[in-house]
């Protein structure tokens, strides 16, 4: 697997993970993985994974800075509006995330070097 | 290569041949298997553990000599991997990630319920907006800054849970382990020697006993600080002409030490690394965004945030320097505009409270060394541990200094913090937020003087010292950051009165109880008034007599305008006052003594760990 569609893979994968454990047997161990693996993770992967960067520690670290930043604001908008749905933050947080792992994929990694 | 040289190579494991390859891997399988056996004697060790046979001491009190040999394992073989000069990332990550889910992971094996009362708070604040959808600014400041709250409630939903107090118990392991990318990245911009980091790494969670890592604000608010932290640390370009040249006479001359550390700080940055202009404005985003969530999410963070930025700009970064503007910005105009409420009705008092250096040190440490002897035992450890580790630190950074290590920017960080501790009390926190704020830096400089100067030579005397520095620690922790556990476990049958309560009592009424250290407030936030007994009770003068007691319970409760009014006794409330000393109104055994003869209150339920008590003339009414 390339680098280029390692992380749009690896959130898509997540996804697709949190969806079928959603369905299958939610509120058990493996939705409590997917869903803090996809929210921790993924909107922010999903534009961090643009920025090229090859240090897995500053990925890691700005990706789970960021996802953690847009769940807070997708969650505290809704709320704040008065139209509080899990359902339309997840949905929310999946285009995001899906939207950036096509990105991704479409675009040409950055090979700046980078430490 | 000369034959010199290729040995030289050889010892610093630059250069590998086959043979000594595959002893590496041997050493590695095997070191990973031990690794895998302490952990599963770490969870055998535990099971089994009575939370009522916890003793003063806290958890030391009750753990199997097992336990103690999963800990020794583990930190020994860490030790044994910090001789070679570098340690390899895999090895060393999974050292950390044992003595993240040993230490941190302890009390989710024995607890019967989630522990601490704040817990069982924080998850009320989340099933409320759950059920309501709504934020209400007049309930109190946790809806003022409800932004993690929030994001509570999305977890909780999305994973289909009926109770967000199911992620509680490994919250601590979650949060520890979602520091560790950050942690290595604050440690590597100071030092290019792979010992000193990881050894900061470890110190680090050998030493974060201030317990701010369950299902809380702080907990998150400190993870998005430690990464903002450790973005800028990583990308800092400095500039040490910046601001400060020009002013001319005794501004000039005011000026010139700032601009000698600029140079020092300018040389200090970047660390050989490169970035692209797209990545430095996309990382900066991502601070930004992180600021944000941090601003919506926690009262202390952002200014403690704002504190260390500024810190970091002072030496001429002009990134940090930007974003502690952003977060200044951001901060005044949530307080401005989303928090306005809770202000208007608080303000003066946080004023008031402004620059009071003795009486924040009373509410910070004096206060704090009462209770049993036992208690105090674990208090003056935590005293004792936090003078060791700032001793260390800065002995270590004074030799980082003097060497022109890279650490000028990290002093920085490591003192803004400081500051908080003449601005505000924090409710007699502040001293225990320092120190978490200074933790990463003080566990990096307390790395480098035990680790000693960067060198590519193996020694067996860094593993020595480092194994040293564990085991004193080690040996502390335990009783540092569990020492208070025989109030904070919480029993099924105290679960089960508190559940009674909710069964029998309708909307708004009055919940009360002798102190906060029991599990409620998990369900009804909004809709039943939770009081502690401690602010309506009369400050006593010596020994108070029972039924006394219960006169003033029933006068006090009656006197509200609640439908029904409801007292709970549980078995953590007693302890607690064990534990930390009365309460200046007399005791709840005492008052419980007192309740069980007066005429006022009936009995609803019993069991061995509590009592439910209702207030007759309420349930008349």
């Amino acid at each position: 697997m390339t680098t280029g569609v390692r992380w749009p893979l690896t959130i898509v994968g997540t996804v697709a993970a949190l969806a079928a454990a959603q369905t299958l047997s939610p509120g058990e161990p493996a939705a409590i993985t997917f869903t803090l693996l996809f929210l921790l993770f993924c909107p922010g992967m999903a534009f961090v994974g643009m920025l090229g960067l090859r240090d897995p520690w500053v990925c890691v670290t700005a990706a789970v800075a960021l996802s953690i930043a847009l769940d807070v604001a997708v969650a505290a908008t809704l709320v704040y509006s008065g139209a509080w749905s899990p359902t339309v933050a997840l949905l929310v947080l999946a285009a995001i995330s899906m939207f950036g792992a096509g990105f991704q994929i479409s675009i040409d990694p950055r090979k700046a070097g980078t430490p | 290569m000369s034959g010199a040289q290729l040995v030289t190579a050889v010892q610093a494991g630059r250069v590998s041949f086959p043979v000594s390859r595959l002893r590496r891997h041997r050493a590695a399988l095997l070191q990973a298997a031990l690794l895998a056996g302490a952990v599963v004697l770490w969870a055998v060790s535990l099971h089994g553990i009575d939370v009522r046979t916890v003793g003063d001491l806290g958890l030391v009190s009750v753990l199997p000599p097992a336990f103690y040999v999963a800990v020794g394992v583990v930190a020994g073989s860490f030790c044994w991997s910090m001789r070679g000069p570098t340690p390899s990332t895999p090895m060393m990550l999974m050292h950390v990630v044992a003595l993240v889910v040993i230490l941190y992971g302890a009390t989710a094996l024995i607890e019967e319920v989630p522990r601490f009362n704040v817990v069982w708070r924080h998850a009320g604040v989340i099933h409320h907006l759950l059920d309501t959808g709504q934020i209400d600014p007049a309930i109190d400041a946790y809806f003022n800054w409800p932004g993690f709250f929030a994001m509570g409630a999305l977890v909780t939903e999305v994973a289909g849970l009926e109770s967000a107090l199911t992620l509680a118990p490994w919250a601590p392991v979650a949060f520890n382990l979602l520091c560790l990318a950050p942690l290595v990245l604050i440690a590597r911009a100071a030092t290019t020697d792979a010992r000193v980091s990881w050894a900061a790494v470890w110190v680090f969670y050998l030493t974060n006993w201030v317990g701010q890592d369950y299902l809380a604000t702080q907990a998150v608010a400190y993870l998005l600080f430690l990464s903002v932290l450790a973005l800028v640390l990583v990308t800092g370009r400095i500039s040490p002409h910046a601001a400060v040249a020009s002013a001319g006479g005794l501004a000039e001359r005011a000026a010139r030490p700032l601009r000698r550390l600029r140079e020092r700080a300018a040389a200090d940055a970047g660390g050989g690394a490169t970035w692209t202009r797209g990545q430095r404005i996309g990382l900066t985003l991502v601070c930004v965004a992180a600021i944000g969530a941090t601003v919506a999410g926690h009262q202390l963070t952002p200014f403690v945030l704002i504190a260390t930025l500024a810190a970091i700009g002072l030496l001429g970064d002009r990134s940090a320097r930007g974003l502690a503007v952003v977060a200044l910005a951001m901060t005044g105009a949530w307080l401005a505009y989303m928090a306005v409420g809770y202000l208007e009705g608080h303000l003066e008092t946080l004023l008031d409270q402004t620059g009071q250096v003795n009486s924040a040190v009373s509410a910070n440490v004096e206060d704090r060394v009462r209770g049993s002897t036992e208690h105090i035992v674990v208090v003056r450890v935590r005293l004792a541990l936090t003078a060791l580790l700032w001793g260390l630190a800065t002995v270590g950074a004074l030799r980082a200094l003097r060497r022109g290590e890279p650490v000028l920017r990290h002093v920085a960080v490591g003192l803004a913090p400081f500051a908080f501790l003449v601005l505000q009390p924090y409710g007699g926190e502040m001293l225990l937020r320092v120190y978490l704020f200074v933790l990463p830096i003080a566990a990096l400089f307390a790395a480098r003087l035990v680790v000693g100067a960067p060198s590519a030579r193996w020694s067996w005397a860094v593993a020595l010292r480092v194994g040293l520095l564990s085991a004193l620690l080690l040996s502390g922790f335990m009783l540092t950051r569990y020492g208070n556990e025989r109030a904070y476990l919480f029993t099924n049958e105290e679960h089960q009165v508190v559940e009674r309560l909710y069964e029998v009592a309708p909307r708004g009424a009055l919940m009360v109880a002798s102190s906060s250290n029991l599990p409620w407030q998990d369900k009804g936030y909004a809709q039943f008034d939770y009081e502690q007994l401690g602010r309506h009770m009369p400050v006593a003068k010596g020994l108070q007599e029972p039924s006394r007691l219960a006169r003033h319970v029933a006068s006090y409760m009656r006197s509200t305008d609640r439908p029904a009014a409801f007292l709970v006794f549980t078995r953590s409330q007693k302890v607690y006052e064990k534990l930390l000393g009365p309460p200046r109104w007399g005791s709840t055994a005492a008052l419980e003594r007192g309740i069980r003869r007066s005429p006022d209150f009936r009995l609803l339920y019993r069991n061995r760990d509590g009592a439910l008590y209702s207030l007759v003339e309420k349930e008349a009414s």
